[in-house]
């Protein structure tokens, strides 16, 4: 075998080996390194929102409420737990929002008794709408408006 | 006990010596087990160059043994086997034409092959000899062989052997070759023709004179004849020693110094040349180097594919590992968080907060507990009454009585308990006092 024919194999050799290593660079790396770079975009992206979680979480833990939905809706629920005493007082006990809220009309009530009334709403889960307080005689006997509805 | 086995194979008969590896000791016929076979190739056989070669590469130093011996063989270098032994910058180089090495390789296809020359020397230097002059009397041959300072030094071999000398006593005397090898074995060099043959062996030679060794070991089945120790001593004077080759156990020295050195060759760190280049692989070798990039980028491949495929795993296992906490710590406070994207997450959780905060905002307790808060701030002033509070959309609208004074300070004081406590209007009464509305926002809980 002549030292020619040796070189061409040699060269040929080399090209051979270029193509393939390009040609796995195309079919295999690229593809995979996008892959991988992808992969680590989403571990950074997972530590920054387990760093907002760190941050919320505990919050959202503390301010969960712990007290129950009015059953059976919030109409009754105000008739038999609220208005104890002070059924003459009641003026209006509206349902709305399919059950889910009610408007109370009281009128003439002692501030004790107001008290007392928005003290007995704090044992199930609700939010107020609105509320009017208002003594309009300035004789100390308030009428109270209130809309009151389970939260959304 | 693992053995090495050497054979040579002479003109009269196959001499086989079997050397135990570990042990060393040496015995007539092959032993088992065989860890490795060595042929010895005849001297008559092969062509011996020492040659100078550069501090280089072995490629480099193999194609200078190649280029060395191109001009100075009397054959074409593609029909030779080589093998060289090499001591630092001195290589003693071996070569044998194909037509000595194949019928060999032909019967030993298994069986390393070695130069006898170099069977010679292990011989010696398993005796401890360092220097002194072997003579081989063959059948077919005589070989002449110095031992320098533990190396190969000249190697002389000449046609000529007691088969040579049997036929000139035939020829002298009239008997036949059966009768003279008869009368050779019983006179000796007594008789002429013998004396004769071999102060001719020694001329033909060419030895130095005087000789430059203080040893002269015999072997070969010319060694037994009757009277030569005694003849070489005279031709070569009494400072020379002539003595039968020294061999171990039950060896002799006119069958076995070439067999004993050929499976000495197997022992650990002996010297071997190991007649397995051919010069027509060394010139093709450019045919084998081409393999070199393709193995070379298959390694590079394999080890981008390796990793390249752990960091994805690596990776893979921590985002798995991280989502995993993630959703372990979320499931609390929301349902099927696996089923969330990251972005998801955060926003419902959010949302879970702001929704939670308002229910809180505006819980009856909240309320009740700002009122009363309040309620103290208009109550601590004298004549200060309050007569109307409404809460809607977190804000707190307050309407009283008080004077112009109190006012001011009860809006202090509520502006302690709201946000953005603000008094929006104040105007005379009929009285002295004045009418107040104070609105403020109810802080986050």
């Amino acid at each position: 075998m002549s030292t020619q024919e040796s070189m061409d194999k040699n060269l040929l050799a080399m090209v051979v080996s270029i193509a393939v290593f390009v040609l796995f660079l195309a079919v295999y790396v690229m593809p995979r390194s996008g892959t991988l770079r992808e992969t680590r975009e989403s571990i950074e992206s997972l530590q920054s929102v387990r760093q907002e979680v760190a941050v919320l979480l505990p919050e959202v833990v503390r301010t969960v409420p712990t007290t129950p939905l009015p059953q059976p809706d919030v109409r009754t629920w105000v008739a038999n737990n609220s208005l104890g005493g002070i059924e003459k007082n009641l003026v209006a006990n509206d349902g709305y929002l399919e059950g889910k809220g009610t408007q109370v009309r009281l009128r003439r009530l002692r501030p004790e008794d107001a008290a007392k009334f928005l003290s007995d709403l704090t044992r199930v889960r609700l939010v107020v709408d609105r509320m009017e307080l208002q003594d309009s005689d300035r004789d100390g006997r308030w009428d109270l408006e209130i809309s009151l509805k389970v939260p959304e | 006990m693992l053995h090495s086995v050497g054979i040579d194979r002479g003109r009269t008969n196959v001499r086989e010596v079997s050397v135990n590896l570990l042990s060393g000791a040496a015995s007539a016929g092959m032993a088992a087990p065989i860890l490795g076979q060595y042929v010895a190739l005849p001297s008559s056989g092969l062509t011996f160059r020492r040659m100078f070669l550069p501090r280089a590469s072995k490629a480099i130093r193999q194609q200078v043994i190649t280029e060395e011996l191109s001009y100075s063989l009397p054959f074409p270098l593609t029909e030779a086997h080589y093998g060289a032994v090499e001591m630092g910058e001195e290589a003693w180089v071996t070569v044998a034409a194909d037509a000595v090495v194949h019928p060999m390789r032909d019967l030993y296809p298994k069986a390393q092959l070695e130069a006898e020359p170099l069977c010679y020397l292990r011989a010696a230097r398993a005796a401890g000899i360092q220097q002194a002059l072997v003579v081989d009397f063959g059948a077919s041959k005589t070989v002449f062989c110095g031992v320098e300072n533990g190396q190969v030094g000249t190697v002389r071999v000449l046609l000529r052997g007691g088969e040579a000398l049997t036929e000139e006593i035939a020829n002298e005397t009239g008997l036949s070759v059966d009768e003279a090898e008869l009368k050779k074995r019983e006179e000796g060099t007594e008789h002429p023709t013998v004396r004769r043959f071999f102060q001719e062996l020694l001329e033909e030679a060419l030895l130095p004179s005087p000789l430059p060794y203080r040893r002269v070991l015999i072997c070969g089945g010319g060694a037994a004849t009757q009277g030569l120790l005694h003849l070489l001593s005279q031709l070569w004077g009494s400072d020379v020693d002539v003595e039968p080759f020294p061999l171990p156990g039950l060896l002799q020295p006119t069958d076995h110094v070439v067999a004993y050195g050929a499976a000495l060759a197997g022992r650990p760190k002996a010297m071997r040349l190991q007649m397995q280049h051919s010069f027509q692989y060394a010139a093709s070798s450019g045919e084998k180097l081409s393999l070199a990039p393709l193995i070379f980028t298959g390694l590079l491949i394999a080890l981008m594919i390796a990793g390249i495929e752990t960091r994805l795993s690596g990776a893979e296992q921590k985002r798995t590992e991280l989502r995993a906490s993630l959703n372990e710590a979320l499931v609390q406070v929301l349902a099927d968080p696996e089923t969330l994207s990251e972005k998801d997450i955060v926003s419902q959780l959010r949302a879970r907060l702001e929704e939670q905060r308002n229910t809180a905002r505006n819980s009856p307790a909240r309320i009740m507990n700002t009122l009363g808060q309040i309620s103290s701030a208009v109550t601590g002033q004298e004549e200060a009454e309050l007569f109307s509070t409404i809460f809607e959309d977190n804000l707190l609208k307050l309407e009283g009585r008080a004077t112009l004074k109190q006012a001011e300070e009860i809006r202090a004081g509520i502006g302690k308990v709201l946000v953005d406590a603000e008094q929006v209007k104040t105007r005379p009464n009929k009285d002295d006092l004045f009418l107040f509305m104070i609105e403020g926002k109810l802080p986050q809980p």
